[in-house]
C-alpha cells in the first residue's frame, strides 16, 4: 500500500523538494547519512523499478577522486606521489557522494510518486494554457515516435535500406519530413476537434482529479515547520571540513530530522499495516 | 420539437466553382437519428460542418440555418457535438479522464461538476476500466469511443458524426454503433451521420436522406429508401445495402423490402415457400498446387515472461491462392503476418519455404508506404531504387498503373487520395519488384463497398499470374467473396482452415450476413450472388 502516493500532488511534491533541499543545502556528514537512508528505505517501499546498481559506483568514485585532487586539511594518510592525502579531503569525498547519491534517491522516489497527472495538476494550477501545451506534447512526442517506427519497418520492407551512410541518411531524412507533413495534416484535424469542443470560448480552467483533504493539509503543515526548523533553527546545516573536521557532538535535532526524512516511509509502512490488519479481519 | 431546419440552403466554397451544397431543405425532429448518405463529394460532410458554427468552412452562404428554434449563430456552440472521422487526430491530450474532461475544462466549469460529469459518460460508456490510461496506447475503436464520451459530456443536444466508423474494423464499428443508439434511445440526443457503409447504420436509423451532387434526392425511411436505391439500378450506393436488401434486389423479390438479417429470413421463407435448397459445397483443390510456405508447430511470444502469441500454429501456404485470416482483435493476426513477412522469428517450431520468395506487405495505413510529394515520382524514385533501367522503370509503372487504374493519379499527392485510391496507388508501388507472396493487414478498412469490390477483383487477378496473397482481415463479407481459402485464428492457433463455402457454412456466428438470411432456407450459401444463383436455379 503506497500511502504516500495517494496524497495531494502539493503535499507529496512540497515534501520531496523540501527533502532534497535540506539534503543538498547540509554540509553536515551525519545529515547526508540520515537522508541517504531515509531516501533508500523509502525507495524500497514504492516498490520503484528505476534501477539503482550505478549509484555505489558513483558514490566510489566521487569519493576516491576528491582526497586526490584535493590536498587540503591537517591530517595526512599517507603519501601518493609525493602529494599528501589527507583524512579531511577523503570524508569531504564521502560526504560529497553521500550527497549525490541522496539527491538522486530522492528524486527516483519523486519519479514514482510525482507522475505526469500530478505535475500537471501542479503546473496547471499556475499556468493553464502551458498545462495544455505540456498534456499534448506528451501525446505527441510518443505519436511521433511510434509513427516513426511503423513508417522505417514499412519503408524497410518495400526496399531493405542498403549499407551507403548518404543512403541511409537520405531515407531516414525523407521519413522524417513525411512524420512531419502528417502531424502538420493531423494538427489541422484536432484544431478543429478542440475548437468544436469549445476551446478559447470561455476563460479555460485546469481540472485536476485531486482532492486536497485534511491529511494533505497535516503534510503541508508538517513539512512547512519541518523544514524550517531544520535549515533555519537546528543549527546542524553548516560544517567545517578543512582545514580541521569540526566535532559531531549529539544532538537530539539529528534525531528530528531522521523523523522528518523518515516520515513517507512510515507513512507508507502504516498503509501496509492498515491493510494486513483490515484483511485479518475479513 | 425542432431542432433542426435547413431552408433553400446552398452553399460555394470561395475556392469552388460550383455548388457543394444545392438549395437544401431539411427538418430533424427531436430525438431522431438521420443518417446522410451519398457517395464521396456529394457534399455530406459540407452539410454536416455548416451546422456546426465553428467549423463552418469559409463560402458563399445563401439561404436559413435555424437550430433548436434559433438563427445558427446564436446558437451555444456546445449544444451542437461533432465526432469527426479519424479518431487519433481528434485527440487533444495525454491521458484518458483528461480528454473527457477537456471540452469541460474549457466551458469553466466548476471541478465538482466535471468529476461528475466525466464519471457518469466513463461509466455509462464503459471507458470506466481504462479511464487511467494514455490515450496513445487505446486501439482504434476504443479512440473514437472517447471522442464519442467526450464529446457527449459536453452533454450537446444534437450530436453530428461525419463517418465515425469508416476507420473502424466491423466489430469496433459495430460496437460504436450501438453506443450511439444507446445515448439516443436513453438520453433523447438528436443524432445526425454520414456513413457510406449503410449495413450497420440503416438498421438504426429513423430515416434515411441520401445526397447527390449537394441536393437531397431522397428523405424516407429506411426501408422506402432501400427500394428507391434498387428501383434506381445504377445506384452507386447499391453495393453498400444491408444484405438482406440485396437479396431482395437480386431476386426479383416483391412485397416489402427487408433491412435486417430477421426482416431478411421472412421475406426468403416466404419466396421459397415449400423449397427446400441445398448447394453442393466445393472442396478446396490445393493437392496440386506448390506449397510455399509451411509453418509448423509454432511458437512465439514477443517476451520472456509474456503468454504465447501464437502457439502449435500449423498452416499451409499455397502458390496461387487467396488465404483469408479470421480472427478477433488480440487473436495474434498481426503478429502471424509479421512472422510471414520475416520480421519475427519463432522460438519453438519452423516456418519452412521453398526458396527464398519476395514479400511485400500492404500496411493497415497504406499512406505510409510513400516518401515522396508526388506519385509518379514516388514510383520512378522506388522502380530506381530495386534496379531497374529508367526505360524499364517507365514500362513496368506503365504497365501496373493500367491494371490498377492510377494513371489519372499520377500528379497528386499521395496524401490526398481517397481510401481507395491510396490503396491502389500503394498496391503498384508493392507491385513494382515483382512479389511472390503478397501480405495485406486489414486492407477493407476505410474503404467504401465499390471500393472493396474492385480490390477482390484486383485480388483475383494478381493470384491468377501467381502471386499468392494472404489477407488478414476481419470482414467477414469481403473474406467470403475474395478468398480461396479462410483461416480462423483463436487464442494463437488456426483452429479451422478450409474454402469459404465450408468454411461459413460450418460456423453459426462467425459467418456472414447471407449466410445468416438463408441458412435452412437455402443451405451453403455464403454470399448474395450465391443465394441469387440458387433463387434463378430453382426458377428454371
Amino acid at each position: 500500500m503506497q500511502r504516500f502516493s495517494a496524497f495531494h500532488p502539493i503535499s507529496s511534491f512540497l515534501y520531496l523538494i523540501s527533502a532534497v533541499c535540506i539534503t543538498m543545502f547540509s554540509r553536515n556528514i551525519v545529515i547526508a547519512a540520515i537522508s541517504i537512508v531515509a531516501a533508500f528505505v523509502f525507495y524500497l517501499s514504492l516498490k520503484a523499478t528505476q534501477s539503482v546498481w550505478i549509484y555505489p559506483l558513483i558514490f566510489l568514485l566521487t569519493a576516491i577522486t576528491n582526497p586526490i585532487f584535493s590536498h587540503n586539511g591537517v591530517t595526512v594518510l599517507f603519501f601518493l606521489n609525493g602529494n599528501p592525502i589527507t583524512l579531511e579531503a577523503f570524508v569531504y569525498g564521502v560526504y560529497l557522494g553521500a550527497v549525490i547519491i541522496a539527491v538522486l534517491l530522492w528524486f527516483s522516489c519523486y519519479n514514482t510518486v510525482i507522475t505526469s497527472d500530478k505535475f500537471l495538476c501542479l503546473f496547471g494550477a499556475v499556468m493553464p494554457k502551458a498545462a495544455l501545451t505540456i498534456s499534448m506534447a506528451l501525446r505527441l512526442v510518443p505519436q511521433f515516435i511510434s509513427g516513426g517506427r511503423e513508417m522505417l519497418e514499412i519503408q524497410n520492407s518495400i526496399i531493405p535500406i542498403r549499407c551507403g551512410i548518404i543512403k541511409r541518411v537520405k531515407k531516414h531524412i525523407a521519413i522524417f519530413s513525411c512524420l512531419i507533413t502528417r502531424s502538420l495534416e493531423g494538427a489541422v484535424e484536432q484544431l478543429s476537434s478542440m475548437k468544436a469542443r469549445g476551446y478559447g470560448l470561455h476563460k479555460r480552467v485546469s481540472y485536476s482529479r485531486f482532492r486536497f483533504t485534511f491529511a494533505d493539509f497535516l503534510l503541508l503543515i508538517y513539512t512547512i515547520t519541518g523544514f524550517v526548523y531544520i535549515v533555519f533553527f537546528s543549527g546542524l546545516l553548516n560544517y567545517n571540513y578543512y582545514p580541521e573536521m569540526d566535532k559531531i557532538n549529539f544532538d537530539v535535532s539529528y534525531i528530528l530530522c531522521a523523523v522528518f526524512l523518515l516520515m513517507p516511509t512510515a507513512i507508507n509502512l502504516w498503509g501496509e499495516i492498515k491493510w494486513k490488519y483490515s484483511i485479518s479481519k475479513i | 420539437m425542432e431542432i433542426l431546419n435547413l431552408e433553400n440552403l446552398s452553399f460555394k466554397y470561395s475556392t469552388g466553382q460550383d455548388y457543394a451544397i444545392n438549395n437544401i431543405n431539411l427538418t430533424v425532429e427531436e430525438g431522431e437519428i438521420l443518417l446522410l448518405c451519398g457517395s464521396s463529394g456529394s457534399g455530406k460532410t459540407t452539410l454536416l460542418k455548416l451546422i456546426k458554427k465553428e467549423l463552418s468552412p469559409v463560402g458563399e452562404l445563401n439561404g436559413k440555418i435555424t437550430l433548436f428554434g434559433n438563427p445558427r449563430d446564436n446558437e451555444n456552440s456546445c449544444d451542437v457535438g461533432l465526432v469527426m472521422q479519424n479518431p487519433h487526430n481528434q485527440i487533444v491530450t495525454d491521458k484518458v479522464w483528461h480528454e473527457l474532461a477537456f471540452g469541460l475544462e474549457n466551458l469553466g466549469i466548476d471541478k465538482n461538476t466535471i468529476r461528475l460529469r466525466t464519471g457518469e459518460m466513463a461509466s455509462f460508456l464503459g471507458i470506466s476500466s481504462w479511464f487511467d490510461k494514455n490515450t496513445s496506447e487505446l486501439s482504434g475503436g476504443q479512440t473514437q469511443i472517447l471522442n464519442l464520451a467526450s464529446v457527449m459530456a459536453m452533454q450537446p443536444r444534437l450530436l453530428l458524426l461525419d463517418e465515425p466508423v469508416s476507420q473502424l474494423d466491423p466489430i469496433a464499428a459495430r460496437e460504436f454503433l450501438n453506443a450511439v443508439t444507446r445515448l439516443n434511445r436513453e438520453t433523447g440526443t438528436t443524432v445526425i451521420m454520414t456513413e457510406h457503409r449503410l449495413e450497420d447504420a440503416f438498421v438504426l436509423a429513423d430515416r434515411v436522406a441520401v445526397m447527390e451532387n449537394g441536393r437531397i434526392k431522397y428523405c424516407d425511411t429506411p426501408k422506402s429508401i432501400a427500394e428507391q436505391i434498387i428501383k434506381d439500378k445504377a445506384s452507386p450506393l447499391f453495393n453498400s445495402l444491408p444484405a438482406s436488401s440485396r437479396i431482395y434486389a437480386m431476386t426479383n423479390g416483391d412485397g416489402e423490402c427487408p433491412i435486417d438479417v430477421r426482416q431478411g429470413r421472412a421475406y426468403l421463407r416466404k419466396a421459397f415457400e415449400g423449397k427446400y435448397i441445398k448447394q453442393n459445397i466445393e472442396k478446396a483443390k490445393m493437392n496440386n498446387r506448390q506449397r510455399i510456405i509451411k509453418l509448423h508447430n509454432i511458437h512465439f511470444r514477443y517476451q520472456k515472461n509474456t503468454p504465447d502469441v501464437l502457439r502449435q500454429l500449423d498452416l499451409d501456404v499455397y502458390k496461387g491462392e487467396s488465404l483469408c485470416i479470421l480472427g478477433a482483435n488480440g487473436a495474434g493476426k498481426s503478429t502471424l503476418l509479421r512472422m510471414l513477412s520475416g520480421g519475427i522469428k519463432p522460438y519453438i517450431g519452423k516456418m519452412k519455404s521453398d526458396n527464398k520468395h519476395r514479400i511485400s506487405m500492404l500496411p493497415q495505413r497504406a499512406e505510409l508506404v510513400f516518401l515522396k510529394d508526388n506519385l509518379l515520382e514516388d514510383l520512378t524514385e522506388c522502380c530506381k531504387e530495386i534496379g531497374y533501367s529508367d526505360k524499364d522503370g517507365a514500362e513496368k509503372i506503365a504497365q501496373l498503373s493500367q491494371v490498377f487504374n492510377i494513371s489519372n493519379l499520377f500528379d497528386r499527392h499521395p496524401y490526398d487520395l481517397s481510401g481507395g485510391e491510396t490503396q491502389r496507388a500503394a498496391l503498384t508501388k508493392l507491385m513494382l519488384k515483382n512479389p511472390d507472396v503478397l501480405l495485406l493487414d486489414e486492407p477493407t478498412k476505410g474503404i467504401d463497398p465499390n471500393g472493396k469490390k474492385e480490390l477482390t477483383g484486383l485480388i483475383k487477378a494478381m493470384c491468377k499470374q501467381g502471386v499468392t496473397v494472404i489477407t488478414v482481415t476481419h470482414d467477414i463479407e469481403f473474406s467470403a467473396q475474395t478468398a480461396d481459402r479462410c483461416a480462423l485464428l483463436f487464442n494463437g492457433e488456426i483452429i479451422s482452415c478450409s474454402a469459404p463455402q465450408s468454411f461459413f457454412c460450418g460456423n453459426c456466428f462467425y459467418t456472414t450476413d447471407a449466410n445468416r438470411i438463408s441458412r435452412g432456407i437455402i443451405d451453403n450459401a455464403v454470399t448474395c450472388e450465391d443465394v441469387a444463383k440458387m433463387w434463378k436455379a430453382s426458377e428454371e
